[in-house]
């Protein structure tokens, strides 16, 4: 294996592209598109039994409530009335095109995901389920941290 | 005279590829994925069946669940859990139906999978009734409790409704 071109003097770059590349690829494939989804401000409690996010439910729709009950959604922040009825129609739309029919009132199949901060109160996340039921939604999954971790904006 | 040749055209053909062009660009990808790199929050989580409140055949809980979102269907033997905030958004309380309050969620855990594990017990919905201060991580610690009640098949306690203990509200 040369060091180069050793008359001219110029390094041999092939070695050094080779090891940037294995490196661009790493980040590629570590790069969590799903957590964009997410709001990482958010200070979720600490539960030692919840599951881990491995086996994950195929259709979610997450909502991150703040401390004052606001709710983001794909990355802002959204009506919760407004959004569970056009999530709840894109299904049921979704399913006819399936061919199967979902009735105004059957269940949709989409797991509501609630982040919510722990100081929020179960008033605000109340009005976001009721809205939620009332167009159809039943299954609903509660996001805590399995084990104490550093959050941004965390001391 | 034909291998002779044929060196003579390789030397004179010879391309160089510029790498450093094309190593400025991944290096610059590179950064672009070091500084946009977040590494994915170790989350947990908790999955439960919570279609809305039905109407209880239970006369103790009908009129607490009053205020309890409209609903069709036909009535359910209910279970009535009721559930206060303290000041601090804290569990305050925890009474099942009209008994002596329970003092902790451990024994809340085991009065509940007492009464449920029982065969032939024949409680159709599990409703609990939360203050509407009570924060989420202690909601989350309750509902945690709750995934965990075995019932008197084995399986575990995965549908159950949640209404807001009314004029509760911060």
């Amino acid at each position: 294996m040369s060091g180069g071109n050793a008359e001219s003097g110029a390094p041999n770059l092939t070695p050094i592209l080779d090891m940037v590349f294995q490196l661009i690829t790493f980040f590629m494939l570590v790069m969590n598109v799903k957590a964009a989804s997410l709001d990482l401000a958010i200070k979720l409690p600490v539960l030692g039994s919840a599951i881990p996010t491995e086996a994950q439910e195929l259709e979610t729709l997450v909502l991150n409530i703040s401390k004052d009950g606001k709710v983001k959604a794909y990355g802002r922040e959204q009506n919760v009335k407004a959004l569970a009825s056009k999530e709840a129609d894109l299904a049921r739309r979704k399913a006819k095109v399936d061919g199967k029919e979902i009735g105004p009132t059957d269940e949709i199949p989409i797991t509501v995901v609630i982040r919510a901060d722990r100081d929020t109160p179960f008033h605000e996340i109340n009005n976001i389920i009721t809205d939620c039921q009332q167009n159809g939604f039943r299954r609903f999954q509660y996001r805590a941290m399995s084990k104490m971790a550093n959050t941004p904006g965390e001391a | 005279m034909p291998h002779r040749k044929k060196k003579k055209h390789r030397q004179q053909g010879d391309v160089e590829l510029n790498l450093a062009a094309m190593l400025d660009m991944a290096f610059q990808l590179l950064a672009f994925f070091v500084l946009t790199f977040q590494p994915a929050p170790i989350e947990g989580y908790i999955t439960l069946r919570m279609p809305p409140p039905q109407p209880t055949t239970n006369a103790s809980a009908s009129s607490a669940s009053s205020n309890a979102p409209v609903d069709v269907g036909p009535a359910l033997d209910s279970l009535m859990v009721t559930v206060t905030a303290g000041p601090d958004g804290d569990i305050g309380s925890i009474r099942i139906e009209e008994a002596a309050p329970v003092p902790n969620l451990t024994d809340f855990e085991k009065t509940m999978t007492s009464m449920l594990s029982v065969p032939g017990a024949s409680v159709e919905q599990v409703v609990l009734q939360v203050g509407g201060a009570l924060k989420y991580e202690n909601l989350v610690r309750l509902l945690d409790v709750c995934s965990h009640i075995k019932l008197a098949d084995g399986k575990t306690l995965d549908k159950l409704s949640i209404i807001e203990l009314p004029g509760s509200a911060p």
